[in-house]
């Protein structure tokens, strides 16, 4: 049975423990491309790993992001396929590295994502 | 013959484009202060495109390299005259933007004269099939630089376009040159109607700017 003395340690170490804690970690953040006039704005975008992109096309013409840098078995690392205007597609990345991406069907719209 | 390599390649580089962007006419800010003066600049350009494509394709159809490569050079002095003019209306974006699209659809008449050249009608069929697709395109990005130009229609011109200028470098290809001069000006005097379209749609886009 803890004598008093240990539970009033335990109960004063409490708040520091509390304190001493490491923050926790930031909540996944979701960051907004828009596809707009054949341009992906931001074109760069930096992000942190884990973060997601939602790219969102205004333009009334299908848009994709698709990766430029493929897996070993040659698809694109990412790639959210051609889809219309008012309409999203979202991607998760997690872990860090640049990705360079562009629109499947429009090769001169290009735009980075940084994951930090 | 002139390879496809080298056809592609000096249409889209364009080598000579940067002194001929210098010294040909370009839609400046100081001189489009009007709808009138904007309709001129832009049939002006737009004229000129017909004009120096034709001249390549013709120049490449009889295998002329330097000439080729001179046109084809003020094709993209043309080109780049016209991304010009789209980033004064709408900003340096808009004519990143547009560049690269618009010289892609001289890369497709490219295709088409080159697969013309060697007799390869699947390549002439694909050609068609990529300009075709690519009037959406450029329909969707004047709709999204200017809600006053439906997509469709502007498609529409566009396919038009790519109808009377292969109409053109048909008869280039078969040397009959009373007709390619004859489809030639049609094709030309057909870009007055995207420009008188384009035009009006500024126009009517920023009044304040333009409407007097």
């Amino acid at each position: 049975m803890p004598s008093r003395r240990h539970i009033l340690r335990a109960a004063l170490a409490l708040p520091g423990l509390w304190l001493a804690r490491p923050p926790a970690a930031a909540q996944p953040r979701t960051h907004e491309v828009g596809m707009v006039l054949f341009s992906y704005q931001p074109a760069r975008i930096e992000i942190a790993a884990g973060d997601s992109v939602r790219w969102t096309n205004s333009d009334a013409i299908p848009h994709s992001a698709t990766a430029a840098q493929s897996d070993p078995a040659g698809a694109p690392l990412f790639d959210t396929g051609l889809f219309g205007k008012g309409e999203s597609r979202e991607v998760t990345f997690p872990a860090p590295g640049r990705f360079a991406y562009a629109c499947r069907r429009h090769p001169a719209m290009t735009g980075e994502v940084i994951v930090r | 013959m002139l390879s496809t390599r080298i056809l592609r390649r000096t249409a889209m580089v364009g080598l000579t484009a940067i002194a001929l962007t210098a010294a040909g006419p370009a839609a400046r800010a100081d001189h489009i202060k009007t709808g009138g003066d904007l309709r001129v600049a832009v049939n002006l350009l737009l004229a000129e495109h017909v004009h120096l494509a034709a001249a390549a394709t013709g120049w490449a159809m009889m295998g002329m390299k330097k000439q080729f490569e001179a046109a084809a050079g003020g094709l993209d002095a043309n080109s780049v005259a016209l991304a010009g003019a789209i980033g004064l209306v709408y900003g340096d974006g808009a004519k990143e933007a547009f560049l690269p699209l618009w010289r892609r659809h001289i890369g497709f008449f490219v295709d088409y004269t080159t697969a013309t050249i060697r007799q390869d009608a699947a390549g002439r069929r694909k050609a068609v099939d990529e300009l075709m697709r690519y009037a959406e395109d450029f329909g969707a990005f004047l709709n999204a630089a200017n809600p006053n130009l439906p997509v469709e229609a502007v498609a529409a011109l566009v396919r038009e376009h790519a109808v009377t200028l292969t109409a053109a470098i048909d008869a280039q290809a078969n040397q009959d040159w009373p007709k390619a001069y004859e489809l030639q000006r049609k094709a030309a005097a057909h870009m007055q109607m995207i420009s008188d379209a384009l035009a009006g749609a500024i126009v009517k886009q920023f009044p304040d700017r333009f409407g007097s």
